[in-house]
């Protein structure tokens, strides 16, 4: 994380507005994976999908519960890579 | 290594495990344990559309079932907090004359349960929900369907269980079970436990949690593949199977039943085939883009009925295990706990004995 200053307030995850103050309340209650705290709080659910606030949480997780980053479980990145219509993936070709 | 010794030791913190566990923590003296081989969510009950869904339930006694837990749900809502249960209705679109039929037939079965089912003609359909495809020949419509903040719901129960003295264990795994002459004894990876009753609510899992007692808990898996799409315009008000949209505009698309084990992966075929019938059912959401695509395992007994109570010949040891477990935790952890502290629930659960197996000669194996 960029700064020191007030960091209970820094805004994590863009998309849904979660602050480090957010991301520790579900540290607290148990979360111990990026997608624990995804599905308690909705960080990384947003538009970017977990694009932006991804390796900043793990850090966040990785100093509170003094597991190594490389050691925590990994979210799942699944289709789409970018957001897609209906239609077009409708008429995409499946291989 | 941890050790205890509890009245009641709950094996999976699903949703199922957890309205039982929630509702457990509410009798005064009883000590409890809730373990989970990972944190609550991150199986079925975290990859869910969180429909609460009564009308297509049969046979009645199902419907019945359904409906309590519905009707549960709003007293829920306000005595564990907001679990955004919204009673808006569902519809079962209807494309055939075969389907109109069959609507009858459903109908009548639901008249028995007392759930309120109505056949929609093409243009009653399109007056409820105009978006909805010109094509269709009607639908089946209840008042009473809806849906649940599933992340809520389970955090609530989570929650107020823990407020009320219930203890939790996650992120740890049940390695063993044991008969024991005062109840059961629990192996985990973290540690032993001792328990007067146990109560299996491992969704999935429970079939091979069920083999260290030798227990038989036939049931098999159904992944449903779902398409979560931008917030966008208010396209749907009511659950239309196979979709509801979220009070921030976000849509979630899902009509895939696949028997393909643990695979939790989603596949572009099945993806597309699910974006073509939501565009089919509804037009306009040609345009509309998709963000994030996930998967969730679903549980099925093997009659696809849920799996409730004390198990024959095992004194103390429960289980409560079923498809559609969303829709049922308000119900099944009222009448488990009924069933745990009194031995006898107040509505006859009978028809979802596992000695049910047993008696039609189904066991697997």
């Amino acid at each position: 994380m960029a700064t020191q200053k007030e960091p209970s307030e820094l805004i994590v995850c863009h998309c849904e507005e979660l602050t480090v103050e957010d991301l520790k309340e579900a540290f607290d209650y148990g979360a111990r994976s990026f997608d624990d705290l995804k599905r308690m709080s909705r960080c990384g659910m947003g538009h970017c999908q977990a694009k932006y606030c991804y390796n900043h949480t793990n850090e966040l997780l990785a100093k509170w519960s003094g597991v190594p980053e490389e050691k925590l479980s990994s979210t799942n990145h699944r289709t789409p890579i970018r957001p897609v219509p209906l239609k077009v993936l409708m008429e995409g070709e499946s291989t | 290594m941890k050790h205890g010794v509890y009245d009641a030791i709950v094996i999976g913190a699903g949703v199922v495990g957890l309205g039982i566990t929630y509702e457990l923590s509410k009798v005064q003296g009883l000590r409890t344990l809730t373990i989970d081989q990972a944190y609550p969510m991150s199986g079925t009950s975290g990859a869910t559309q969180a429909w609460i869904w009564v009308h297509s339930k049969t046979p009645h006694h199902y419907g019945s079932l359904s409906k309590a837990s519905a009707d549960r749900y709003t007293e829920l809502q306000d005595e564990i907090g907001d679990i955004e249960y919204i009673r808006s209705g569902g519809l079962s679109p209807i494309f055939s004359k075969d389907g109109l039929l069959n609507a009858k037939t459903l109908q009548d079965e639901m008249v028995k349960a007392n759930v309120p089912v109505d056949i929609l003609d093409r243009k009653e359909v399109l007056e409820m929900e105009p978006n909805l495809s010109q094509k269709i020949v009607g639908a089946t419509y209840s008042a009473i369907d809806g849906t649940v903040n599933p992340f809520k719901l389970i955090q609530q129960y989570h929650r107020q269980a823990e407020a009320n003295g219930a203890e939790f264990s996650f992120y740890n795994e049940v390695i063993d079970l044991e008969k024991t002459s005062f109840g059961y004894r629990v192996h985990t990876q973290q540690g032993v436990f001792e328990t007067e009753k146990l109560i299996l609510t491992a969704g999935l899992w429970s079939k091979q949690i069920g083999r260290f007692l030798e227990v038989d808990i036939p049931t098999h898996t159904s992944r449903g593949q779902i398409l979560v799409t931008e917030p966008t315009e208010r396209l749907i008000n009511r659950v239309i199977v196979g979709m509801r949209q979220l009070q921030n505009g976000i849509i979630l698309i899902g009509f895939s039943k696949e028997d393909v084990g643990y695979d939790r992966r989603t596949t572009l075929d099945v993806l597309q085939d699910s974006a073509k019938r939501a565009v089919e059912l509804v037009p306009k959401l040609s345009d509309v883009k998709i963000v994030r695509t996930f998967s969730g395992i679903r549980v099925l007994p093997d009659d696809g009925i849920p799996i409730f109570g004390e198990i024959p010949e095992h004194e103390h040891l429960y289980v409560a295990v079923t498809h559609s477990g969303m829709t049922l935790s308000a119900i099944l952890g009222k009448r488990m706990t009924e069933l745990i502290t009194t031995g006898k629930t107040s509505e006859a659960m009978d028809a979802y004995s596992i000695g049910r197996f047993q008696e039609r000669g189904m066991v697997s194996g």
